[in-house]
């Protein structure tokens, strides 16, 4: 009891009290010290609310009149109004037929072709090979969609673009492939694959490198040939990463590739390009049509959230693994 | 039995294997090689038709005329400045943060971290996200290209997996020496950390480059615009090129606004290309930590 005590304090007996200022001091105290880390973490957690959090709490818009001058949360409420608008819209309808059929083309057939392409290069005996062909692969990866489509219309072209001159070679005709509809789903599909297979291909590798060599081994020994062993080891050994990027690719069968099929979208083709991503763009941003692009953005948002909790179900009680 | 010797014995598989490879190898190439030649001839002398591996009638009046060309290289310097600033600035801050977040003792970590994770799941859709950045002015703005760009959820975990990995003893020892937590990340994980740096940095140079739609979305005055919005409008949208005829020599005049658009495309190409082959190494490293922390 010798302290000095500054000023005029009385020593305050109630222990809560010193227990409430005490932990806020404690608190404190740890603020400072790690006030580096906060530096480092908190602008990011600004950034975080400033650009995902509000334009979250802009859904609101779905179910509003917006108009700017009243802006997110004074605009007239007006429920499920363009809801109704859309679901009401024909043209809409082709819209969803397109995202999904558009997605499904590709979650079928686009699905197994980085797996393939993975399982065949690890098969391959010569190392450098094998190598230089990855490194190629996934070179067009690194394109835009813009240069690979700009490619694509060059080849196409009915101007003598090489895929007609072969046309014609074989004795066919020159064709303006880009205004036919039906050439539009296979185009998006093949394009697609061509750019991001080398590129999806690179995480099997991965897991295949992880896959206990001495179950090949045993195989051998058991007189497996190569597709066996493909089969029977490789395959069901990278099923956990299949079934994570499967389980990913089903929560976004309502999403489509933007950049691909915005370019894609000219008028003689558009009943079969436009998808929701594209169609919130252009009729709704550049319309001005806020709260009826935002209605389709939420409905499609939980479409895809509710496709993630079924996927991941399903893997679950198929597989045992899912990724929830 | 004498001990087993790995036989290279290769089989009718591994032949198909091959030349399947092989025929990737061409599918992958041909599209840009043919644009290359494309782009080195002028389409009004030489038709396209004439044009599979090789180039006839080779000029370089159509890169001369993309670098005349006003629209043109105003384009590609605004995608040089968005890569070069956005790339510096968002690999340093997802790595800031992933560093703070990489420390169990933070306080609010969880808070942090739920903060981030579900943004990676949902969010407000476009036109919500366009009306927010309205409001702030960066419409129209050449920051509007780098600020709502700046930080990913993917980035920032992955760079955190990778710094977990880092003994903490390291860092004790630093800080026994007297160090803080500033001192600390830039003299000793950032050298460490380099290949997950380098490959993070790829990936949003790369964005930066190849981003067309953040130009079309947010940018109004042509003068802003980066390159691949403005080849969007070039060779999708029928913008004419504007080709002065005072200020070459062309060879074949004048160069066909098909050709230039070819050149326009490898010029774009290039920068992504020229890195490349030094980034390879990094890469696939990288890949995997990301895969593995999947």
């Amino acid at each position: 009891m010798g302290s000095k005590l500054p000023y005029n304090t009385t020593v305050v007996s109630n222990s809560k009290l010193m227990k409430k200022s005490g932990k806020i001091k404690q608190t404190l105290n740890k603020i400072s010290k790690q006030k580096y880390l906060l530096i480092f973490v908190v602008p990011c957690i600004i950034w975080f609310i400033i650009f995902s959090y509000i334009p979250m709490g802009g859904i609101i818009m779905a179910f509003t009149d917006y108009n700017l001058a009243d802006g997110f949360w004074h605009s007239p409420w007006v429920g499920f109004k363009y809801f109704k608008q859309f679901f009401e819209n024909h043209f809409f309808r082709l819209v969803m037929r397109n995202t999904v059929c558009i997605s499904l083309i590709k979650l079928a057939f686009g699905s197994p072709m980085p797996i393939i392409f993975a399982l065949l290069l690890n098969e391959m005996k010569n190392i450098r090979y094998k190598r230089i062909t990855q490194t190629i692969s996934y070179l067009p990866h690194f394109l835009s969609w813009v240069v690979v489509l700009g490619i694509v219309r060059k080849m196409l072209s009915i101007d003598g673009g090489v895929i007609n001159q072969i046309a014609i070679a074989l004795g066919g005709q020159s064709r303006n492939f880009l205004a036919e509809p039906e050439v539009m789903w296979p185009l998006a599909y093949i394009t697609e694959v061509w750019k991001e297979a080398g590129w999806g291909a690179i995480i099997y590798l991965a897991a295949l490198t992880s896959i206990d060599v001495s179950l090949y081994e045993a195989a051998i020994v058991d007189g497996a040939n190569r597709f066996q062993k493909i089969w029977h080891i490789s395959l069901p050994g990278i099923r956990g990463t299949i079934a994570i990027l499967l389980i990913l690719s089903v929560s976004n069968i309502f999403n489509s590739n933007f950049d691909q099929l915005y370019l894609l979208g000219t008028p003689p083709v558009i009943d079969k390009v436009e998808t929701i991503d594209t169609y919130i763009y252009r009729n709704n941003l550049q319309n001005f049509q806020y709260s009826l692009g935002t209605a389709v953005g939420l409905f499609k948002s939980v479409l895809n959230i509710s496709l993630l909790f079924v996927a991941d179900k399903i893997s679950k009680s198929l597989l045992g693994e899912g990724l929830l | 039995m004498a001990a087993i010797r790995k036989k290279r014995k290769y089989d009718t598989f591994d032949i198909a294997v091959n030349i399947i490879m092989m025929l990737v190898i061409f599918i992958c190439l041909y599209p840009m090689l043919y644009v290359f030649c494309l782009s080195l001839t002028n389409n009004n002398i030489v038709p396209t038709s004439e044009i599979w591996f090789i180039p006839k009638a080779v000029t370089l009046d159509n890169y001369r005329a993309v670098f005349i060309n006003s629209d043109l290289s105003k384009a590609f310097s605004v995608s040089v400045m968005r890569t070069l600033i956005g790339t510096v600035m968002s690999t340093f801050l997802n790595a800031f943060a992933a560093y703070g977040l990489s420390k169990k003792y933070l306080i609010g970590r969880k808070t942090f971290f739920t903060i981030i994770l579900i943004t990676m799941f949902f969010g407000g859709g476009l036109i919500p996200w366009y009306i927010t950045l309205k409001k702030i002015g960066l419409v129209n703005s050449f920051w509007g290209l780098i600020i709502p760009n700046l930080y990913a959820g993917f980035n920032i975990i992955v760079i955190k997996t990778f710094y977990s990995t880092i003994p903490e003893s390291l860092e004790e020892s630093a800080k026994l020496d007297g160090a803080n937590d500033f001192l600390v990340f830039f003299k000793i994980i950032l050298p460490l950390s380099l290949p997950v740096m380098f490959t993070i940095a790829l990936f949003i140079a790369v964005y930066h480059w190849n981003d067309w739609f953040s130009g079309d979305l947010l940018i109004m005055d042509s003068s802003k615009i980066p390159l691949q919005t403005l080849l969007v409008r070039i060779i999708f949208q029928s913008q004419a090129i504007k080709l002065s005829m005072m200020q070459a020599r062309f060879t074949y005049s004048p160069p066909s606004s098909e050709s230039v658009k070819m050149a326009a495309i490898i010029i774009s190409t290039v920068p992504i290309l020229t890195i490349y082959p030094f980034m390879q190494k990094y890469f696939v490293k990288g890949m995997m930590l990301g895969s593995i922390k999947g």
